[in-house]
């Protein structure tokens, strides 16, 4: 009975990779005003995309319920006594409190350790993979976080968005406020783009670019010129030519078998909005 | 059934449907439900988005769905399930407070073993109590008030000796009337045009209790959103003031045994502000403001296993809303710009320069006239984009003399310095910042088109007065009777330059014509060129073109 993976649905990791590497995933909600939705679950990226451009009313989410973390655990305690469940930054959502409490709860034999990742979409998905391929490989709990640890400093999010939108109505903008903040307005004519990235578990303003083209570019760069890039994952929610754009570009840098390809599912959806594109790799 | 039964409903069997306990919680949560986002619009300190609405209801929610769930029968039970469910799902100060609120109303009824208009007074007088326990420094005007009001009306009403129903619904009249009053004793409130959000979420959840209870229908939610009312402070019995140090918003759970919530609430009041204990002896839940979050953790690991940390910055929160830059770094670096128009300091503006400087081309501004809009920023360091040759050396002697630090990012024209300024990122410092602006200048090239204004010859290029000529980094490139005609002829060498988009400010008195044909020349001369066209209003160049 080696290590069990459990993460959340912000990973953003395709449900094969899930099934090749034994990771569980616990679903994040999505409200469309009284109306929830397990991600991924019960509303999948397509129909998602549809509601969010047609709907008025923006989609709110929440984490997953203490419950849902403790069934999940006791699912999993079937089948090993060992659970290292990896999630998206506590400054992010509250997901990672839901596991804590679901943790502390557990009773039987089963250890259940709750890791902060500090990061999000696939920045967390790559680190949860790290960790799942060490414990397949044997490791124990104890040098499963380190994996997880040593991942996590060697990682970036890299992410861009076609409005800020998004980010500022879930309350999720953080440093990124420093492109709105003062007295300043996005001016109609004048289209400006921001790369964020997620830093110390929240997203932060990285550069402005003027075209979404130079603006994968600069993603790709900070990608490419990163040394001892093991890992890379490319997630869009709408425009998946560009994803497999950018992915060709950085899958000769790590290999197929090191690139993961995913859509944002509701939950990342609702704070990012249509045309959003992150990249996420990791080095050391 | 216990022997305390006496004349009153009889405690039940734990469904909803003969159960006016469960009733009124299940209408209760239902009603504040509808109002929910009425409720957040009143309150919209600390972070954008309200959430006092949204806090007390989740709190309210996981309470009545522990009391509908309770598997024993009986109010005593009931009500304890429900303070319990309560307290686990709590959510931000107002949820604390109604999870306090809760408690003292569950103790109440279990202690009565029954619920009736008596043992309703009662339990509404101990949910006062336990509420104003709850948080160190009471303030009047909050959720604190309107409870303490309906629980007196109640209290007065049982002289009258009426039953359940009669009773409730005196504590929810005076409710609203104490909410209606919330903006007399909490000046923040009046200011902001609002009535205090917890407060009002408490009128609710009594309002719908009483809608349960007579089984009447919970109706539609009547109140619109309040999108314009802008409260500086919160109101939620905080002790809150314009003048507070906010620190970080630290909440945890402390599990042990014989907790005593007043000696960890003393403890931690020590370091925090704002310090609400509320709990059991077996859980508590404490959320305080303090700088040290990890101080306030450390001390009260000694009173049991601490659970659910959770620590938000409340000075970037409060930033962030004040919208006076995002925090302490943001307002240590700051941008002037020398603007030739008004179109252009508009694109300035949006790019994060706080100051500007009227000038260009035959109109250069002075050096008092550069440090004196240096000074008029809060900012620490000031970087300059001057935008013109002939002002980079005024930029830099204003940066010799001024009074704090000032760089100049030696822009030689508008597109560089929009460049300049979009490389710009208030969280990084100056040093950082400037680097990256000096680096940005060159990713863009300039083109220019005016009229000369006389005859000569240029580099073998001969010009007679009044062509539209094109001056391309600098360099005279063209000289046509049109200005699209330069654009065309430039055509080749522009399709050369790898350009992805071009961005043209239209001069002080460009026609629409003049700037159409401009921008189908530009499509012309590289089809896969993206072309954005604006007012720049500057005057003698009809148009000012950024190429990247």
């Amino acid at each position: 009975m080696g290590v069990r993976i459990v993460t959340d649905s912000t990973s953003d990791l395709p449900a094969e990779v899930c099934r090749e590497l034994d990771i569980t995933v616990v679903p994040l909600t999505v409200m469309f005003g009284e109306q929830g939705y397990r991600d991924g679950v019960d509303l999948g990226a397509d129909e998602f995309y549809k509601k969010l451009i047609e709907s008025d009313k923006l989609p709110t989410t929440s984490q997953p319920s203490v419950g849902a973390f403790a069934e999940t655990y006791k699912e999993v305690a079937k089948e090993t006594d060992e659970i290292l469940s990896i999630h998206i930054s506590g400054k992010l959502s509250q997901t990672y409190n839901s596991a804590r409490l679901a943790a502390s709860e557990m009773e039987g034999g089963c250890k259940v350790e709750v890791m902060d990742s500090q990061q999000a979409c696939l920045g967390l998905g790559l680190i949860a993979v790290a960790a799942a391929r060490a414990a397949r490989d044997g490791a124990s709990m104890e040098e499963t976080r380190a994996v997880v640890e040593k991942a996590m400093t060697g990682t970036r999010t890299l992410g861009l968005l076609d409005t800020l939108e998004y980010l500022a109505k879930g309350g999720r903008i953080g440093r990124v406020q420093a492109y709105l903040g003062n007295s300043l307005r996005p001016l109609a004519l004048f289209k400006v783009i921001p790369i964020i990235q997620v830093k110390d578990g929240e997203a932060h303003p990285m550069e402005r670019v003027r075209t979404r083209s130079k603006g994968l570019e600069r993603v790709i760069a900070e990608a490419s010129n990163t040394s001892g890039l093991k890992m890379a994952g490319v997630s869009y929610s709408t425009k998946p030519e560009e994803a497999e754009r950018v992915a060709e570009k950085l899958r000769p840098l790590v290999g197929s078998e090191n690139l993961v390809m995913s859509r944002f599912g509701p939950v990342l959806g609702t704070h990012l909005g249509p045309g959003a594109l992150a990249v996420a790799f990791t080095a050391g | 059934m216990t022997a305390t039964e006496k004349t009153a409903i009889p405690s039940q069997e734990g469904k909803a449907d003969d159960s006016p306990l469960l009733n009124m919680f299940e209408a209760a949560t239902r009603w504040l439900e509808a109002n929910a986002a009425y409720v957040d619009s009143l309150n919209v300190f600390p972070v954008p988005d309200g959430d006092t609405g949204t806090n007390m209801l989740f709190t309210l929610r996981a309470a009545s769905k522990a009391a509908v769930e309770c598997p024993e029968p009986g109010v005593g039970p009931q009500a304890k399930a429900l303070a319990w469910g309560a307290l686990m799902e709590a959510r931000g100060n107002s949820g604390v407070i109604l999870s306090q609120i809760l408690r003292g109303f569950a103790d109440g009824i279990d202690g009565a073993g029954e619920l009736d208009g008596r043992s309703l007074a009662k339990s509404l007088s101990l949910a006062t109590e336990s509420a104003y326990k709850g948080v160190e420094s009471p303030v009047e005007g909050t959720m604190l008030t309107v409870i303490k009001d309906a629980a007196r009306a109640a209290e007065e009403s049982v002289g009258a000796n009426r039953d359940l129903e009669e009773v409730l619904a005196e504590a929810v009249r005076e409710a609203e009337a104490s909410v209606q009053r919330t903006p007399e004793l909490l000046p923040v409130l009046k200011e902001a045009g609002v009535v205090d959000a917890g407060g009002h979420g408490v009128f609710l959840i009594l309002e719908g209790a009483l809608k349960g209870l007579k089984k009447e229908p919970l109706g539609e939610a009547p109140a619109s959103i309040n999108r314009d009312a802008i409260a500086r402070v919160s109101a939620m019995g905080m002790g809150e003031s314009a003048e507070q140090v906010y620190g970080n918003c630290t909440q945890f759970i402390i599990r042990g045994e014989g907790l005593d919530s007043g000696v960890i609430r003393a403890a931690v009041s020590g370091i925090g502000e704002s310090t609400v204990v509320v709990g059991d002896q077996e859980v508590v839940r404490v959320h305080t403001h303090s700088f040290e979050p990890d101080e306030v953790v450390k001390l009260c690991s000694g009173f049991g296993e601490i659970s659910q940390v959770s620590v938000q910055d409340m000075d970037e929160q409060h930033g962030v809303w004040l919208g006076a830059g995002y925090d302490g770094q943001s307002a240590s670096v700051g941008m002037v710009a020398v603007v030739p128009g008004p179109g252009i300091q508009e694109v300035f503006a949006s790019l994060g320069v706080g100051a500007f400087v009227s000038g260009g081309q035959s109109m250069n501004p002075s050096v008092a006239q550069i440090m004196e809009a240096a000074d008029s920023l809060a900012a620490e360091s000031v970087i300059v984009v001057p935008n013109n040759k002939n002002v980079v050396l005024t930029a830099q002697r204003a940066a010799e003399i001024a009074s704090k630090r000032v760089e100049v990012v030696a822009s030689l024209n508008v597109p560089q310095g929009v460049a300049g300024a979009l490389a710009f990122n208030s969280t990084s410092d100056v040093e950082d910042n400037v680097e990256s602006m000096r680096a940005a200048l060159d990713d863009v090239a300039c083109l220019e088109i005016t009229r000369a204004v006389r005859d000569t010859t240029v580099d073998g290029l001969r010009v007679s007065k009044g062509d539209s000529i094109g001056i391309l980094d600098g360099k005279l490139v063209a000289a046509r009777s049109r200005p699209e005609e330069v654009v065309e002829e430039l055509g080749g060498k522009l399709e050369g330059m790898g350009l992805s988009l071009a961005t043209v400010y239209c001069g002080e008195g460009v026609g629409k014509e003049d700037r159409t044909a401009l921008v189908e020349a530009l499509k012309g001369a590289a089809p896969t060129l993206e072309v954005e066209a604006l007012e720049g209003g500057q005057p003698h160049y009809e148009f000012i073109i950024s190429l990247e």
